[in-house]
């Protein structure tokens, strides 16, 4: 027996913030459920529209329930964000290398640095949540555009308490600034010996360079164009790793051989285009 | 022990090569195949214009094999060439043969031109069968259209130019205006016009419907067309489909195929399956009591 795809039912749905929404789906299946980490992604297919990758923004081993957040940009995610309880979406994965355990001793070595920038938030809440029962406190560095974009603000100031910190542009909410600001203060003020980090890729080259600046080991899970998400059709492809398998999430160390990150990413004919 | 073969005027350090389609997308992927063991590699098909390919799905893994509908998404031949350029000296020092594919002659002889003028190719493969683009999969239905293209393509390049030959009725007449207008090679076969429905959705996976399946499901079609190959022409062949395993290169080395490529087992077992397949073949060699990998050629005959 061949079987393609997992089926999830659509249990909730809720709009998060503008052009934001998450659904909750329960899967017909334990298997993609047990193999969910923070940081892998699953490949969400709307037969007759679209299939795209989601990093899921929660799982529940128990409930088989798999969350995901996500910003209409296209056809696809405009037909999710359409969906009604009930409705089937399916699945297959996860895929990918999420966030790992880093190699220091958490609990003793200071601080450990969550940045997020817009949606990219959204697959730092399970990571949060692994660290926090470690148990850590992470501080948690979060940047909107705008108050009306802002995400898990909530969620994540109940597991950090006033460790997390809010920026948007505009400052119609948190403080008015960068993430690559609070985090640079931060690192000033306080110890930190691990970064994590996800959102725009802009965000994320500048945040490397300073990480590495200061000496902090981090990972950060990047975006690519996927298309098979199994390692074949090379789409992902950064350098010569793909995103599919030896990433999303990647650490410093092959972050700074990756000549593309922050400046190349391949659109679906695999041409070489900016990033910005 | 000798593993060395030659294709044309192309030496290998033994039979095993990168199949095109699989890591073939960037330069550096092919860099890494070849440092992992592959003798040579071959390009995912590349053609004149930039090619977005199919819309996802564009995959479905199977249990024997796997399914693809990538359609021949490519960054096109410039854009390539100028990628391959930035790791020169990389690639000028391993066995690279550049795939081609197109929808009308000029396509393959402009791409094949433009590919031999900037000298870092040792070999051409016209991909005449990509069995999910109906325009390209022509070459290979139709003996006539072959001819043409083979023959145009030798007259403007000094390359070695293999032929990629799909599963067709009239394979052999193929194969004959291949060789016949100047193929140095065939290579065969390419993946089997296939798909698959999923029965939740209730309709089939690939946005395109129709795929190539590949993987262990094809090898023992892939095999029978190299003997039958083998048994008519004299030209060197590349036997392709489904090889997973040593066992399986000794096979189609036997049944008359000269090297093999691997594609779909890079997929399943990474990089490390071309030292594990060369490896298996030495032992299976030094058990038998073999000298020279070319003895096997042919050897089922």
């Amino acid at each position: 027996m061949d079987r393609y795809y997992f089926e999830g039912i659509l249990k909730d749905k809720k709009g998060e913030a503008e052009g934001l929404f998450s659904i909750i789906l329960r899967l017909n299946d334990r298997k993609a459920i047990r193999k969910m980490r923070p940081g892998r992604f699953v490949m969400v297919w709307l037969p007759g529209i679209d299939e795209f990758p989601l990093s899921p923004s929660s799982y529940d081993y128990e409930d088989l329930t798999l969350g995901l957040t996500f910003k209409v940009r296209g056809e696809g995610t405009k037909a999710l964000a359409l969906l009604n309880p009930g409705d089937r979406v399916f699945i297959r994965g996860p895929y990918g290398r999420g966030f790992v355990a880093p190699q220091v001793d958490l609990s003793r070595e200071g601080g450990v640095l969550v940045v997020g920038g817009g949606v990219g938030v959204a697959p730092l809440l399970p990571l949060v949540e692994a660290l926090v029962s470690l148990p850590l406190r992470p501080y948690v560095v979060c940047g909107f555009k705008r108050a009306n974009e802002a995400l898990f603000i909530d969620e994540l100031s109940k597991l950090v308490g006033d460790n997390l910190i809010v920026t948007t542009d505009d400052g119609s909410l948190g403080f008015k600034g960068t993430v690559v600001d609070v985090a640079r203060e931060l690192m000033n003020s306080k110890t930190i010996s691990y970064a994590f980090a996800c959102g725009p890729e802009e965000m994320l080259f500048i945040l490397h360079k300073m990480f590495l600046n200061k000496g902090t080991r981090h990972q950060m899970l990047l975006e690519r164009y996927v298309k098979c998400a199994i390692g074949v059709c090379g789409s992902c492809v950064i350098d010569g790793l793909r995103l599919c398998k030896e990433g999303p999430v990647f650490d410093d160390i092959t972050l700074s051989r990756l000549k593309e990150f922050g400046r190349f990413r391949r659109s679906p004919s695999g041409s070489r285009e900016p990033v910005a | 022990m000798s593993l060395e073969v030659t294709l044309a005027s192309l030496k290998l350090r033994h039979p095993i090569m990168l199949a095109s389609g699989v890591l073939g997308t960037t330069p550096s992927m092919l860099v890494g195949a070849y440092r992992a063991g592959a003798s040579a590699v071959v390009t995912k098909s590349l053609t004149v214009n930039p090619r977005e390919g199919n819309p996802n799905p564009v995959v479905v893994e199977l249990r024997f094999g796997l399914l693809n509908a990538i359609g021949l998404a490519n960054p096109g031949v410039e854009n390539y060439l100028a990628e391959c350029l930035e790791n020169q000296k990389a690639m000028t020092k391993i066995p690279v043969i550049f795939s081609i594919a197109g929808t009308k002659v000029e396509d393959y002889v402009k791409a094949a031109w433009l590919i031999s003028e900037k000298g870092l190719a040792k070999a051409l493969e016209l991909n005449l069968s990509c069995p999910h683009v109906d325009e390209t999969r022509q070459f290979s239905e139709d003996p006539r259209l072959t001819a043409q293209v083979v023959k145009a393509v030798s007259a403007v390049t000094s390359l070695p130019v293999f032929v990629k030959l799909g599963l067709t009725t009239n394979l052999m007449e193929v194969a004959e205006a291949a060789v016949k207008h100047g193929a140095s090679a065939i290579t065969a076969i390419n993946t089997i016009r296939a798909m698959a429905i999923d029965i939740r959705a209730k309709r089939p996976v690939l946005s395109s419907i129709y795929g190539g399946l590949s993987g262990p499901a094809i090898k023992p079609i892939a095999l029978r067309v190299v003997y039958e190959l083998y048994e008519e022409f004299d030209v060197p062949l590349i036997g392709v489909g489904g090889i997973s395993r040593w066992e399986d290169v000794v096979e189609f080395l036997m049944a008359g195929a000269t090297a093999v490529q691997v594609g779909t087992a890079v997929y399943r077992y990474g990089l490390k399956v071309f030292k594990d397949l060369v490896n298996g073949l030495k032992r299976y060699m030094e058990e038998e009591g073999f000298r020279d990998v070319k003895d096997l050629i042919g050897m089922a005959h």
